[in-house]
C-alpha cells in the first residue's frame, strides 16, 4: 500500500499514454510512491478545473497549465505535444505542493484510494459526522481489508499527525471510533485494488485498536494477513470467517501459536458461544477445537465435510449447521454430537437415517434436499421424544403417494406435534393417520389397549 | 442524537509520554476500565483509548494517545504530541532513570506542543513505597520550577489516576473559558461535539441532566 509521507522523495507522476473514448481525449496518469502505482484517468478540462483551484487557493503559478485550445483538435501531434505538456504541469505542480498537498490535488490523482494517511483522512471525515449515529444504534461497521491494514499500519509508522488544520480529517477521529466499536465486518478484496498493483487481501492487520469488538465477521479475506487475533480470546463471542480457504481450524483457534495442538489455558477461547465457518475449506475438525469450550453454536455450511464430526468436546453445542457438505453417511451420531437440539444437515447426500435414533434432545432437524428414498427410514425418529420440526423436502421420499401422512404415521400419538416442512399437520392428515394406525393394529391381530379393557 | 454517552460539548485530546516501563498503558487503562492490567505487553507504536468525564457541569469526551516508551518508537510517537491539549507525563518512583529523563521529555512536549497545552507530572507506582527511589519533594520542585501540575498516583491501586486526567481536563476548560486557549485553532486539541460546529457559547445547557453519564 501507497504511504506518501514516507515516500515523498520517491513520489513521481507520468502521463505515458492517452486514450480516446467518445470523442474524448483522456490523458491515463500514472503516480508511483515507492514501490506502489496507479493510474488515474483524466481529460483536459479536469486539469483546468484542477489548476483553477490550485491557483486561487494554493498559489500555484497562473501559466503552468499548457493553455486551452479554441479549435479542438484531434491530430496526433497536437494531443501528443498536449499530453507531454500535462506531464510537466503535474510534475511541476506536485513538486511545489509535496509539503501541503492539499485535499483538492491529491484526490485528483486519486491518492485518496491508495495511499494509508489519505485514506484515514477519508474515514476520519466520515467519522467525524457520523461515528455517533453507527455508535448509538449497533455499534456495527464494515472495514475493508485496505482500511484495516491502514489503521493498523498508523500506530507502528511516523506519520504527520495532522498535516492539515481541518480537525475534520483527524486521524483520532477513526481511532476514536475504532476503539469503541463492538462489531467489526472485515472484508477482502481479491486480485488487486482499482486501478493499482496494491493487494489488499496481502496487507498485514491486526486488532490493536479494536478494543471493545465482541464481534467479528472475516469476509473473503487471506488468513496469512491477520496478526494477534489471539488478543481478542477472552472478549469476542461471535465469530464468523467465510469464503477464506480455511483447511484447519488450527488456522484461526491456534493462529498465535506456533507448536500446533499443544494446548495450555492461555489459548482458550472463553467467551466465544457462536462461530460460522461457512463456505472453507474444512474436511474435518481438528483437536484444537477443544479451544472453544463455550460454543453453543456451530456453523460449518458449505465446506469439504464427508461425516459428522466428533464434537463431544463441546459440551455446550446445541446447533450445529452443515449444509451443502459432501456427507453420505450418518452412523450413531448420537455418539459425536451428543445433546443436540438443532440439526441442519440439508443439501447432502445423506441415505439413512439409521444413526439418528438415539440423539434424543433433538427439537429440529432438517434433511432438505439428501437421498433418502426409502419411507421406512422414517422410523428412525419416530422415537426422538422431543422432535417437532422435520424437513424432508426435496427427497425422493417426499414425492411418494400420501408422503405426509406416511411420515406422520411413524410418530403414532404424538403426530399432531410434529412440525412436517413447515406445516402443522391438518386435521384431514391427522384423521387419515388414526384410521391407517386403527388399520394395521387390526391387520397385525392384536386388539387396541381400548377394547382389552372392555 | 441523545443518546446517553454519545452526548458531550467537548472533546479534549491527550497524550501520555515517559520511559519504558513506567506504566503509561496501565494508566490509560485504570482510567478508562477502572482495572489494573497486570502483565500489560509493551506498547507497539501507539495505543488509543477514550472515556467521557464530568467537568464543571459540561460532559467532555477524553481522546487519549497512549504512546510506545521505547526509544525505536520516538518517531512514531512524535507525530502524536501536535494538537493534544494535555500531556500526560509519567515517571516511575521506584526507578530514577526515568526521572531523569523527564527534562528530555519536557523539552520534547514543549517543542511539540503548543503554549497552552496543559502539562502534568505523574509520579506513577506510589504503592511501592519501599522500593521508592524518587523522594515526592524533588519532584514537587521539578514540576514547580517548570511549571507543570504534579500527582503521585498509583495504576495498581488506582490511587489519584482519575484525579491527574481529571485536574488536567480541569485547567484545560479554564483555559478555554479564560479564552488563553482558542478553540478554533488548528492544534488546540480541543474540538465541539461535531454535531454542534461552530458552537462557542460555552454556558450553553448540555440537554438537561437526564443522561448523566456513567462515570
Amino acid at each position: 500500500m501507497a504511504c506518501f509521507w514516507l515516500n515523498s522523495q520517491e513520489t513521481r507522476v507520468k502521463i505515458p499514454i492517452t486514450e480516446e473514448q467518445e470523442n474524448t481525449v483522456f490523458y491515463i496518469i500514472q503516480v508511483f510512491v515507492g514501490e506502489i502505482y496507479w493510474s488515474v484517468k483524466h481529460r483536459y478540462n479536469d486539469f483546468y478545473e484542477l489548476n483553477t483551484k490550485l491557483v486561487n487557493d494554493h498559489g500555484v503559478a497562473k501559466d503552468i497549465l499548457p493553455c486551452k485550445k479554441l479549435l479542438r483538435s484531434k491530430c496526433p501531434e497536437f494531443i501528443e505535444n498536449r499530453r507531454h505538456g500535462l506531464e510537466i504541469y503535474l510534475q511541476k505542480v506536485l513538486k511545489f505542493l509535496k509539503l501541503a498537498m492539499p485535499r483538492v490535488f491529491l484526490e485528483f490523482l486519486d491518492f485518496h484510494l491508495y495511499d494509508v494517511y489519505f485514506i484515514l483522512q477519508s474515514l476520519a471525515l466520515k467519522f467525524y459526522s457520523e461515528a455517533d449515529s453507527y455508535l448509538s444504534s449497533a455499534k456495527t461497521y464494515n472495514f475493508t481489508t485496505l482500511e484495516v491494514h491502514a489503521i493498523t499500519k498508523c500506530c507502528n509508522t511516523p506519520l504527520p499527525a495532522e498535516n492539515t488544520s481541518d480537525k475534520r480529517y483527524d486521524l483520532t477521529h477513526v481511532f476514536d471510533f475504532s476503539s469503541q466499536l463492538n462489531i467489526l465486518y472485515i472484508n477482502g478484496i481479491s486480485g488487486t485494488y482499482l486501478r493499482s498493483i496494491i493487494k489488499p487481501n496481502e496487507l498485514m492487520y491486526d486488532f490493536k485498536v479494536f478494543k471493545k469488538v465482541n464481534t467479528l465477521s472475516l469476509n473473503e479475506v487471506c488468513l496469512e494477513s491477520i496478526k494477534d487475533l489471539g488478543q481478542l480470546r477472552t472478549t469476542l463471542k461471535n465469530l464468523t470467517i467465510i469464503k477464506s480457504n480455511m483447511t484447519s481450524l488450527c488456522q484461526i483457534l491456534q493462529c498465535d501459536v506456533l507448536h500446533k495442538y499443544t494446548f495450555d489455558n492461555a489459548q482458550v477461547w472463553n467467551a466465544l458461544t457462536v462461530m460460522d465457518l461457512s463456505s472453507n475449506c474444512l474436511t474435518d475438525i481438528d483437536p484444537t477445537i477443544s479451544l472453544t469450550p463455550n460454543l453453543e453454536v456451530l456453523i460449518l455450511d458449505q465446506n469439504r465435510f464427508s461425516s459428522i464430526p466428533n464434537l463431544l468436546q463441546l459440551e455446550k453445542l446445541t446447533r450445529l449447521s452443515m449444509c451443502s457438505n459432501l456427507i453420505t453417511t450418518c452412523q450413531e451420531i448420537h455418539l459425536r454430537l451428543g445433546n443436540i437440539q438443532h440439526l441442519n444437515l440439508s443439501q447432502n447426500s445423506i441415505t439413512s437415517l439409521v444413526g439418528f435414533s438415539k440423539l434424543y434432545s433433538l427439537v429440529s432437524l432438517n434433511l432438505t434436499a439428501n437421498n433418502i428414498h426409502d419411507i421406512e427410514e422414517i422410523k428412525y425418529l419416530s422415537q426422538l421424544p422431543c422432535l417437532e420440526d422435520l424437513k424432508l423436502t426435496g427427497n425422493n421420499v417426499s414425492t411418494i403417494v400420501d408422503y405426509r401422512v406416511k411420515v406422520l404415521e411413524y410418530f403414532g400419538t404424538r403426530a399432531e406435534e410434529i412440525c412436517l416442512d413447515n406445516e402443522q399437520p391438518l386435521q384431514p392428515e391427522l384423521d387419515k393417520v388414526s384410521i391407517r394406525r386403527a388399520l394395521k393394529i387390526l391387520k397385525e391381530g392384536s386388539t387396541p389397549a381400548i377394547l382389552n379393557t372392555r | 442524537m441523545s443518546g446517553g454517552p454519545y452526548n458531550y460539548s467537548y472533546i479534549f485530546k491527550y497524550i501520555i509520554i515517559g520511559d519504558m516501563g513506567v506504566g503509561k498503558s496501565c494508566l490509560l487503562h485504570q482510567f478508562t476500565e477502572k482495572k489494573f492490567m497486570a502483565d500489560c505487553p509493551h506498547t507497539i507504536g501507539v495505543e488509543f483509548g477514550t472515556r467521557i468525564i464530568d467537568v464543571c457541569g459540561q460532559k467532555i469526551k477524553l481522546q487519549i494517545w497512549d504512546t510506545a516508551g521505547q526509544e525505536r518508537f520516538r518517531a512514531v510517537t512524535r507525530s502524536y504530541y501536535r494538537g493534544a491539549a494535555g500531556a500526560l507525563m509519567v515517571y516511575d518512583i521506584t526507578r530514577r532513570s526515568t526521572y531523569n529523563h523527564l527534562s528530555s521529555w519536557l523539552t520534547d512536549t514543549r517543542n511539540l506542543t503548543n503554549p497552552s497545552t496543559v502539562i502534568f507530572l505523574i509520579g506513577n507506582k506510589c504503592d511501592l513505597e519501599a522500593q521508592r527511589d524518587v523522594t515526592y519533594e524533588e519532584a514537587s520542585k521539578f514540576a514547580e520550577e517548570n511549571g507543570l501540575m504534579f500527582v503521585e498516583a498509583s495504576a495498581k491501586t488506582g490511587d489519584n489516576v482519575e484525579e491527574a486526567f481529571l485536574e488536567t481536563a480541569k485547567k484545560i476548560y479554564q483555559s478555554i473559558q479564560d479564552g488563553r486557549l482558542d478553540l478554533n485553532a488548528a492544534e488546540s486539541g480541543v474540538q465541539h461535539k461535531p454535531s454542534t460546529p461552530g458552537r462557542n457559547n460555552l454556558s450553553s445547557d448540555n440537554q438537561g441532566s437526564k443522561d448523566n453519564c456513567s462515570c
